[in-house]
């Protein structure tokens, strides 16, 4: 069934519009789940059953334009995923399933505020816009790394890469990152001198 | 720029730099692996039948080949028995 006819019955307020929605994007929201949160099954439902509400309360908010449904479905399961892994390690550790991938471990190692960032609406425009910019290679390394939560040793798998390569160039790719937002940095502070 | 901060402003990622089917690529590759692995674990099952069917016939035409020795032994005991029976009715 075409996207549009789902979002129609969804709409409509008719169940068969999730029916129809689950079979032809169940697996790949499970596989985006999975890859952050582990194997952990009850985990990865209720991360996918959340999904579909969520969609289910923002479908008027839903634009084609901006987006296919795929595309807003991965952005909000993963945006889901991403919160439960923080909720879980809010907890307790042992809450988080073992086999959550290195990167992910990092996350909630490394979080000191547990909450939701807030961040700058240029900011985050300017970021789009220097991945948009990046090399293909490198914007998957970074999209698959950081998006997904996926290990090096499987983007390495999948890119046909070693691991080595994989982890040097999305370190390279982050310095590339950081060099341009410092820059903007020194370019503000440098402009509100001249006015002063 | 830190890992952290990255994940976090990914949950900001435009859509259209998700347009492209990393993940579809992925569970493709998963699923011809599996369908790779299963093809060749039934190439296996069907090689351990054919194997399991090759010793069944060794082993019926191994023992035909017994019962036919066993069959001529006796007759070979048997012949003289025979002739000198028959030997003894045409003598008397």
């Amino acid at each position: 069934m075409k996207d549009q006819k789902i979002i129609n019955l969804i709409l409509e307020g008719n169940e068969l519009g999730f029916i129809k929605l689950a079979n032809k994007y169940e697996k790949l929201l499970f596989y985006i789940a999975k890859s952050i949160l582990g194997n952990r099954i009850e985990d990865v439902e209720e991360c996918v059953n959340d999904t579909y509400l969520k969609l289910w309360n923002n479908i008027d908010k839903y634009d084609s334009d901006k987006a296919s449904l795929k595309t807003y479905l991965i952005i909000i399961v993963r945006n889901t995923a991403i919160n439960k892994l923080r909720d879980l390690s809010k907890h307790e550790k042992n809450q988080i399933s073992d086999d959550i991938t290195d990167i992910a471990k990092y996350y909630i190692d490394n979080k000191q505020n547990l909450e939701k960032s807030i961040f700058d609406k240029e900011d985050l425009s300017k970021l789009n816009t220097l991945i948009k910019n990046l090399k293909s290679v490198d914007q998957e390394i970074i999209i698959r790394k950081y998006f997904y939560l996926q290990s090096s040793k499987h983007i390495a798998r999948v890119m046909d890469m070693t691991v080595t390569a994989v982890d040097s160039r999305s370190s390279r790719t982050r310095k590339i990152l950081q060099k341009e937002f410092e820059k903007e940095d020194e370019e503000v502070i440098r402009k509100e001198n001249k006015y002063e | 720029m830190n890992e952290v901060k990255l994940i976090d402003m990914l949950s900001y990622l435009e859509p259209e730099l998700l347009e492209d089917d990393y993940i579809e690529k992925d569970m493709n590759k998963l699923k011809n692996l599996i369908s790779k692995i299963s093809e060749s674990s039934s190439l296996i099952t069907f090689n351990k039948g054919l194997r399991s069917i090759i010793k069944i016939i060794t082993f019926i035409i191994a023992s035909l080949l017994v019962l036919v020795g066993i069959i001529v032994i006796i007759i070979k005991k048997k012949k003289p028995k025979i002739t000198k029976k028959a030997f003894n009715f045409v003598t008397n």
